[in-house]
């Protein structure tokens, strides 16, 4: 962590993520409006010093709109993320660890649920069980873990590889032991790049089966919906859709760069060292 | 033995037979944590067809010498002082002039000939690449030249051996193609970096005198690097000692054996195990660990790590001493009593 | 081409059982690459150890040594072979009992650095043992630890520190420190001082002995540094391609070996003295491309000096032969120092 913090980047950010993430979950106390108060006469109005990004069909305030939005976006993204953590670490550890025909199982498995496309997964499964947002963390949890299975397995097998784990059953230690005081706490470092790398691809998720309507729906909008919306009103209000996209957008790269930076600082290789 | 004056200054580029003349080198980094330099400004001189060993531990700068001397050193790390070839400056030469250098009157050999030697080509490509880049021959020519240097090393067959690939080869083989490619060019200095760690003993051993014979063949210099003393008694005519960035002590070999003036250099003979070693008794240790460049000793480096270290060994870093009439020296304060009492017992 | 008179009359003199702490029989380790090839990384090893002593192995890259060290302590399952450590035979145990029988036999590995975790502090690596045997007592754990940490000689204070902070001489004590941990009363070296300064390295084998003689450890020191071998052990064994090509107590192996890769060894190990190192006499043959180990017959037969241009050599697999006083060799002419150099000699003229 005092690394990633010795970077200038990484500072920034983590410094412009926090800034999102807060006002999103402080969003009352960041403007007066309410997310769904209708107000007819102020329909479409560009971005103003009382409405920052402007109003929709219904003449709610957009900014608010977008802040609430993101309480949605993100808490399914995060849900997701932590599911998808879970499960796909849970699937691939078990692979890494008994190798032979379960390793094999479990990785046909993962590789089937790959080949599949992912938005026609996701649209199945909304269409089979409905779009509440509990069914959709659990349904973007699910499409990532099989990605994080595999990543995960890679990370385990690497760590099993060396010596030190050899050590440790040398010295007695079971196979769960190996698994939880030598091989998860050095594989947290790619696990948490993968995490973050997993919670942009949530977002986009969300965004997306939200933006061709099948994600959250209307009177709660996540920034999917909102730019699902802004895109039929496209013609009325150019704004309308500009500020979810662009938070969208943000939020992602952030996220990804982020990843990125975390990636430099945990590789080994990252350490100097001057030696003859 | 005759003792020069203290902190006398090392013959200068006028002396003849100087073919490598290296002043001041010194390799430093920056870092987090402040500046490191883990060569600190040495002095060494090759005359031509010379065998000259650095010997040193990790920390020692042994390794990063061999890598400013061909100016493999880059940012962060800079290199200063001068490192003169025929007079010219080496750390002065432009881009083209340092391509032609390298491969051609300087080559270097490393550790491990795997990440010398390219995996997607044939050892003869790329031994025949590296003649034609240095030597004006045509591809026949080349290609005739390259099979009589595999022959050279000990490659039977090598027109057919020739079209192999590097991990079709042992180790030792392929060790003895990157000397090969090395001497294509009939170098005048060769720097062998640490060239047969990395191998078996009897491996080992067949690639010494391979290497022995090429450079004698050749009248080429060799800087043969190592942390083995024993390759060193084998192979150089000198030997120079570094620890901590410094050049400690330099001898011609079998003095250096018999009598080393410096602590250290004594230490570090004693301690090496070999087959004769007395084994009722305990093994002669030195204690401690050989110091990170980042954290160096104040005055002498050795000091905290010497049996003899007197109260100035803290405070002042020894100045060299010359020793006989020589390249010889040592740094060490207590070296002119040292040399007194080797004399006194009756050296040559 | 001389040979010496082999005494094959007379059998090796058993081992009593309670002076034997470890034996090895017939212990083989094949390796599955790809499709139909098998890597024979020991192809039938048998060896006894002594308590109390020190078994050194010997043999270079290829060999199998650390195959060996490993798959006597089951870290890797033997293809076939038994290891009978202290009356108890290693193959027949369930892997709890497994578990429990490690406290006893422990491993110190060649990369102090690779083989701690580098997450966790001195003490903790330390500790681990203790942990993974079930002990759950903390005081009684870092009771142990403090008294570990000086047993090998590092300061208390670096109880905390991890291992990137520490020298690799420091780290190999801790390393040794975790392999003391459950009071073993046999460890295996793999090379420990292999990746340490050669003034470091002296410090580590003084302490090892100190330990053993303290301690009352049995020990088998793997290692292709002929000379440490041979002054760690009471008995040498020494490996060429999985197999042992000759072995016997540490005296008799060093003063009259027989077997030519054995000579080539002794010759190739470098000599800290110039005059004495120029005046030594060659006993080794280039190696022969891509051909170096020979599965039918001798495994050396390719790289000897005799054996290149013999039929016997080439066809039939030695067996081990007494020599003597337990003293055995597994070649069909077993040649002297003078007989060896000049072997050497006359095959190189052929080339």
């Amino acid at each position: 962590m005092h690394r990633l913090i010795r970077r200038r980047a990484a500072v920034v950010i983590l410094v412009l993520l926090g800034l999102l993430i807060v006002t999103a979950i402080a969003a009352p106390l960041m403007t007066p409006y309410s997310p769904t108060g209708i107000a007819a006469g102020d329909r479409f109005l560009p971005p103003s010093a009382a409405h920052f990004f402007g109003t929709d069909e219904l003449g709610r305030d957009l900014f608010t709109r977008v802040l609430y939005g993101g309480r949605i976006a993100l808490g399914i993204g995060a849900a997701s993320t932590v599911i998808a953590m879970i499960v796909g670490v849970a699937w691939g550890f078990a692979a890494a660890m008994r190798r032979g025909w379960i390793d094999e199982i479990l990785m046909r498995l993962a590789d089937s649920a790959m080949a599949i496309p992912t938005i026609l997964f996701a649209l199945v499964l909304v269409a089979a069980f409905g779009a509440s947002t509990i069914n959709l963390a659990v349904i973007i949890g699910l499409l990532l873990a099989p990605v994080t299975a595999r990543l995960a397995r890679s990370a385990a097998l690497d760590e099993l590889k060396s010596e030190y784990v050899l050590a440790a059953v040398a010295s007695g230690a079971t196979s769960m032991r190996v698994l939880v005081s030598e091989v998860l706490p050095n594989t947290v470092p790619a696990l948490l790049v993968l995490a973050t790398l997993n919670a942009a691809s949530a977002i986009l998720a969300e965004a997306s089966l939200s933006f061709v309507g099948l994600g959250v729906q209307p009177p709660d909008a996540s920034w999917g919906t909102l730019l699902f919306q802004g895109y039929q009103r496209i013609y009325q209000s150019l704004w309308y859709p500009i500020f979810p996209g662009i938070v969208i957008f943000l939020m992602i790269w952030l996220l990804t760069l982020l990843a990125d930076q975390l990636q430099s600082v945990l590789d080994p290789r990252g350490q100097e060292s001057v030696r003859s | 033995m005759t003792v020069g004056a203290p902190g006398a200054a090392l013959p200068t580029a006028d002396t003849p037979t100087a073919m490598l003349d290296v002043r001041n080198l010194r390799v430093s980094f920056e870092t987090r944590t402040g500046v490191v330099t883990p060569v600190r400004d040495i002095s060494f001189r090759v005359a031509p067809g010379q065998r000259v060993g650095l010997v040193g531990e990790s920390g020692s700068g042994k390794s990063l010498t061999a890598l400013a001397l061909m100016r493999l050193i880059h940012p962060p790390g800079r290199v200063g002082g001068q490192v003169l070839l025929n007079g010219r400056d080496v750390l002065q030469l432009g881009g083209r002039e340092l391509a032609k250098l390298r491969g051609g009157q300087v080559a270097m050999i490393y550790q491990d000939p795997m990440s010398a030697l390219n995996p997607v080509q044939t050892i003869g490509h790329q031994v025949v690449e590296g003649i034609r880049i240095h030597m004006n021959l045509g591809a026949r020519e080349a290609r005739d030249r390259a099979a009589m240097l595999l022959t050279d090393v000990g490659l039977r067959d090598p027109l057919r051996r020739m079209k192999s690939y590097p991990h079709e080869f042992s180790g030792g083989m392929r060790q003895r193609v990157m000397i090969a490619m090395a001497m294509s060019a009939d170098p005048v200095l060769l720097i062998a970096d640490e060239p047969t760690t990395a191998l078996d003993v009897t491996t080992q051993a067949l690639v010494l005198e391979t290497l022995m014979r090429m450079v004698e063949e050749r009248g080429s210099a060799v800087i043969l690097i190592t942390h083995d003393l024993g390759v060193a008694a084998g192979f150089c005519e000198d030997i120079q000692v570094m620890y901590a960035g410094r050049i400690v002590e330099r001898a011609e070999a079998s003095r250096l054996f018999r009598h080393p003036v410096h602590p250290y250099a004594e230490a570090l003979l004693r301690s090496v195990c070999d087959l004769d070693v007395n084994i009722a008794a305990e093994l002669p240790a030195i204690a401690g660990q050989p110091p990170l460049p980042s954290a160096l000793p104040s005055g002498c480096a050795f000091h905290p790590r010497c049996p003899y270290a007197l109260d100035i060994c803290r405070t002042v870093e020894p100045a060299p001493l010359r020793i006989g009439a020589g390249d010889a020296m040592a740094e060490c304060h207590l070296a002119e009593e040292r040399v007194a009492d080797a004399v006194a017992s009756g050296d040559r | 081409m001389t040979s010496l008179a082999v005494d094959s009359l007379r059998p090796p003199v058993s081992v009593p059982a309670a002076d034997a702490l470890v034996v090895v029989e017939h212990l083989v380790k094949h390796y599955r690459t790809g499709r139909s090839q098998v890597v024979r990384a020991v192809d039938d090893v048998s060896f006894t150890i002594r308590r109390g002593q020190t078994f050194g192995l010997v043999g270079e890259s290829g060999s199998g040594k650390s195959t060996v060290a490993r798959t006597i302590l089951r870290l890797h399952e033997p293809t076939s072979g038994r290891v009978i450590f202290d009356g108890v035979d290693l193959q027949a145990l369930a892997p709890d009992a497994l578990r429990r029988q490690r406290r006893s036999m422990q491993i110190v590995f060649q990369d102090p650095f690779a083989s701690v975790n580098r997450r966790k502090t001195l003490s903790e690596i330390i500790a681990s043992p203790m942990v993974f045997q079930g002990e759950r007592d903390s005081h009684k754990i870092q009771a142990r630890v403090s008294r570990l940490f000086d047993i090998v000689g590092l300061p208390q204070a670096y109880a905390h520190r991890h291992p990137h902070e520490i020298s690799g001489g420091q780290c190999q004590r801790v390393g040794i420190a975790r392999a003391l941990a459950l009071e073993p009363s046999f460890v295996i070296l793999d090379e420990a001082v292999s990746s340490l300064d050669v003034s470091v390295r002296s410090q580590i084998l003084n302490l090892l002995k100190e330990l053993q003689r303290e301690l009352g450890l049995t020990y088998m020191f793997v290692s292709h540094d002929l000379a440490i071998v041979r002054y760690m052990s009471d008995s040498v064994a020494v490996l060429y391609g999985g197999r042992i090509a000759e072995v016997g107590p540490r005296e008799g192996l060093f003063e009259r070996p027989r077997h030519p890769y054995t000579h080539a060894l002794m010759g190739a190990v470098p000599v800290a003295d110039p005059d004495r190192q120029r005046a030594r006499k060659r006993v080794l043959t280039y190696e022969t491309p891509g051909e170096a180990i020979n599965l039918a017959g001798c495994r050396y037969a390719p790289r000897c000096p005799i054996g290149q241009s013999l039929d016997v050599c080439r066809t039939t697999d030695p067996a081990l032969q007494g020599m003597g006083a337990h003293h055995l060799v597994a070649c069909h002419f077993p040649q002297s120092a003078e007989s060896i150099v000049a072997a050497a000699a006359a095959a190189s003229h052929a080339q």
